[in-house]
C-alpha cells in the first residue's frame, strides 16, 4: 500500500526568502493602508454614499468565493473518493483557510468601524443574511481545521472523510449565503434575482481551482518536484469545465437582467 | 315619610353627587395626558408618526426643509463639518428630487427622507441590529452598536442613508454622528418626544408653504389621518409594499 510521507522543505533557499520578503511586502503595505483609511477615514477611498462598496470588496468577495472553491480537491478525494487527490487534499483545505482569511480580513477592516468587531460578533440580527455569514465563515474556519487536523494525523485519518463531508456540505451552504448577500437586495434590481446563489457556488469552483491550479504548480517548480501529466491534465480540464459554467451562468443573469430593461441607462450597465 | 324629608336627602344626594365628580374629575383629566406619552415612557404602538408631503404645493426652487434638517442636525449646509469628503461622500439626510415626466413635460418636485417604512430593508439587513425601528415606526440607527459596514444603505430603495467619511466635530447634542457609522433622517426623534413636530415640517410651515404634514397615522383625528381619508396618498416605490410612514399627494 502506497503510503503518503511529509516533508519540510528546508525553508534556507535564497529563493524562500525573497518570495517571503515579498509577500511581507503586501503584508506591510495592506498594513500601512488600513491606518491610513482608519486614521482619516473612508473619504480617503474611491467610495461614497452611492457605491458603499468597491474595489477592497470586490477582491474580498472575490477572495471568500475562492476560498470555497480551493476546498474542491480536498473534497473530490474525500467526498467524490477520488484518490489520486489525496496527496494534494491537505494544501487544499489550507489554501482554503488562508483564502478565507484573506477576504475576511479585507471585510472587517474595511468596515467604518472595525474596533466594534466584537459587537459583530455577540450580536446577531438573525433576519440578515450577512449575521449569517458570520457564522458560516467562522464555522467554516473551525470545521476545516478540524479536517486538516484528520487528513494530517495518522490517528483521526480514518475519519477524514466525515470531516470532508461536512466541509463540503458547509462550503455550500456557505457560498449560497455570500451569493444571498447580493441576491436579497430587493431594493435593486441589478442584483435582486435568484441566480446569484448557484452562480456563486460555479464561480467558487472555478476561482478556487484556479488558485489551487497556480500555488500548485508554483510549489512543485520551485520545489523541484514533478507533478506529473496525469494530475495537470486532470486540473486543467476540469477548470476549463468551470470556466465555461461560469460563462453559462453569468450569460443566463445578464440576459435575464437585459430582458427586462427598456432602452435606458440601466442597460448600458449591464453591458459595461 | 314627609315631603321636606325627601327634599333634604335629594339635596345630600346631588351634593354627594357633586363631590363624587370632582374628586373623579382630575384622574379623568390625568388619563387624557397620560394618553400623550410620558419622556420616561418607552415608545408605544399606540402611535404611529408619518408624514404627508403635498407635491402640488412644494416649489422647485425651494429648499427650506432641507436647510432646517441641516441646521436643526448639523449636517452638510452651513455646518460643513465634513471638510475632506467629497461632495459625494457628504451626508445628506434629506434632498429635494425634482421629477418630469418625459411624456408630459410635467415638471414636479418633492422631498425625500428616510421613509419610515413599516418592514424597513434596512432593517432587515443590518448584520447586528443596529439599525432598527421603534415601536411608533420612527426608524433609527443605534450609533452605539452600528460597525459600518453600509449593507443598510445598499438595501434601502431611496437611497435614505449617508456614511460618515471623515472625523468630525461640533456635533448637535440631539444628533451623535460618528466617523465610520450610518446615519439617516431620524424624523427630529427628539423632537417628536417631546410634543413636537421635526423641523422639515416645521420650516415649511413657518414659511407659509404647507406642503408638509406630521401626526400620528394611528389617530384618526390627527390632522394627516384625516387628508389621507379625503385625498389619498402614494407610497414611492409601492410595488415593494413597504408602508412607508411617508406619503406623498400628486406623485
Amino acid at each position: 500500500m502506497k503510503t503518503l510521507t511529509y516533508k519540510m522543505i528546508d525553508g534556507n533557499s535564497s529563493g524562500y526568502l525573497a518570495l517571503l520578503a515579498i509577500l511581507g511586502l503586501f503584508v506591510v503595505a495592506g498594513g500601512a493602508a488600513f491606518f491610513y483609511m482608519e486614521h482619516h477615514g473612508h473619504w480617503v477611498t474611491g467610495m461614497n454614499d452611492q457605491v458603499v462598496w468597491g474595489i477592497p470588496h470586490v477582491f474580498a468577495v472575490f477572495l471568500i468565493v475562492a476560498a470555497s472553491g480551493a476546498l474542491n480537491v480536498a473534497s473530490i478525494s474525500s467526498v467524490f473518493n477520488r484518490k489520486v487527490y489525496k496527496p494534494l487534499a491537505p494544501l487544499s483545505a489550507v489554501l482554503s483557510l488562508t483564502l478565507l482569511l484573506g477576504g475576511l480580513t479585507i471585510l472587517v477592516l474595511d468596515l467604518g468601524r472595525p474596533d466594534r468587531l466584537i459587537v459583530a460578533m455577540t450580536k446577531y440580527n438573525f433576519k440578515s443574511i450577512f449575521a449569517w455569514n458570520m457564522i458560516l465563515y467562522n464555522g467554516f474556519l473551525a470545521i476545516v481545521g478540524v479536517y486538516v487536523w484528520f487528513m494530517l494525523e495518522r490517528k483521526m485519518n480514518q475519519y477524514s472523510r466525515y470531516a470532508g463531508f461536512a466541509a463540503f456540505f458547509w462550503r455550500l451552504i456557505l457560498t449560497t449565503g455570500t451569493g444571498a448577500i447580493f441576491g436579497f437586495l430587493v431594493a435593486r434590481q441589478a442584483y435582486d434575482v435568484a441566480i446569484m446563489a448557484p452562480m456563486f457556488i460555479i464561480m467558487s469552483f472555478a476561482y478556487g481551482l484556479a488558485i489551487f491550479n497556480i500555488v500548485t504548480i508554483s510549489i512543485y517548480s520551485w520545489t523541484n518536484r514533478e507533478l506529473g501529466d496525469v494530475i495537470f491534465e486532470r486540473l486543467r480540464t476540469l477548470l476549463g469545465v468551470f470556466i465555461g459554467a461560469v460563462f453559462y451562468f453569468v450569460t443566463v443573469y445578464h440576459l435575464t437582467k437585459l430582458y427586462g430593461t427598456k432602452k435606458s441607462r440601466r442597460r448600458r450597465f449591464y453591458f459595461s | 315619610m314627609s315631603h321636606q324629608e325627601t327634599d333634604i336627602s335629594r339635596r345630600q344626594f346631588l351634593g354627594q353627587a357633586a363631590a363624587a365628580g370632582l374628586m373623579i374629575a382630575p384622574g379623568v383629566m390625568l388619563y387624557k395626558v397620560a394618553q400623550a406619552r410620558a419622556p420616561e415612557m418607552p415608545a408605544s404602538s399606540s402611535q404611529r408618526w408619518g408624514m404627508l408631503i403635498d407635491t402640488s404645493k412644494c416649489a422647485t426652487g425651494c429648499n427650506d426643509c432641507v436647510t432646517a434638517c441641516q441646521k436643526e442636525n448639523g449636517w452638510g449646509g452651513d455646518n460643513s463639518n465634513e471638510i475632506h469628503s467629497r461632495p459625494d461622500q457628504k451626508a445628506q439626510w434629506i434632498r429635494k428630487v425634482k421629477l418630469t415626466d418625459k411624456q408630459t413635460g410635467h415638471v414636479q418636485s418633492l422631498p425625500l427622507m428616510c421613509q419610515h417604512c413599516e418592514t424597513p430593508p434596512c432593517v432587515d439587513v443590518c448584520p447586528t441590529g443596529a439599525s432598527m425601528k421603534r415601536a411608533d415606526g420612527i426608524v433609527l440607527v443605534d450609533k452605539h452598536i452600528c460597525i459600518g459596514c453600509r449593507y443598510c444603505m445598499m438595501a434601502c430603495p431611496y437611497k435614505a442613508r449617508s456614511f460618515v467619511h471623515e472625523e468630525l466635530t461640533g456635533q448637535k447634542d440631539n444628533a451623535p454622528r460618528g466617523k465610520g457609522t450610518v446615519e439617516s433622517c431620524t424624523m427630529c426623534v427628539d423632537r417628536v418626544d417631546a410634543d413636537g413636530t421635526p423641523a422639515c415640517v416645521e420650516a415649511c410651515n413657518s414659511e407659509g408653504h404647507k406642503a408638509m404634514y406630521f401626526g400620528d397615522l394611528n389617530d384618526p383625528a390627527s390632522e394627516i389621518s384625516k387628508r389621507l381619508k379625503d385625498y389619498g396618498a402614494s407610497e414611492i416605490r409601492a410595488d415593494l409594499e413597504l408602508n412607508t410612514g411617508v406619503r406623498y399627494q400628486g406623485i
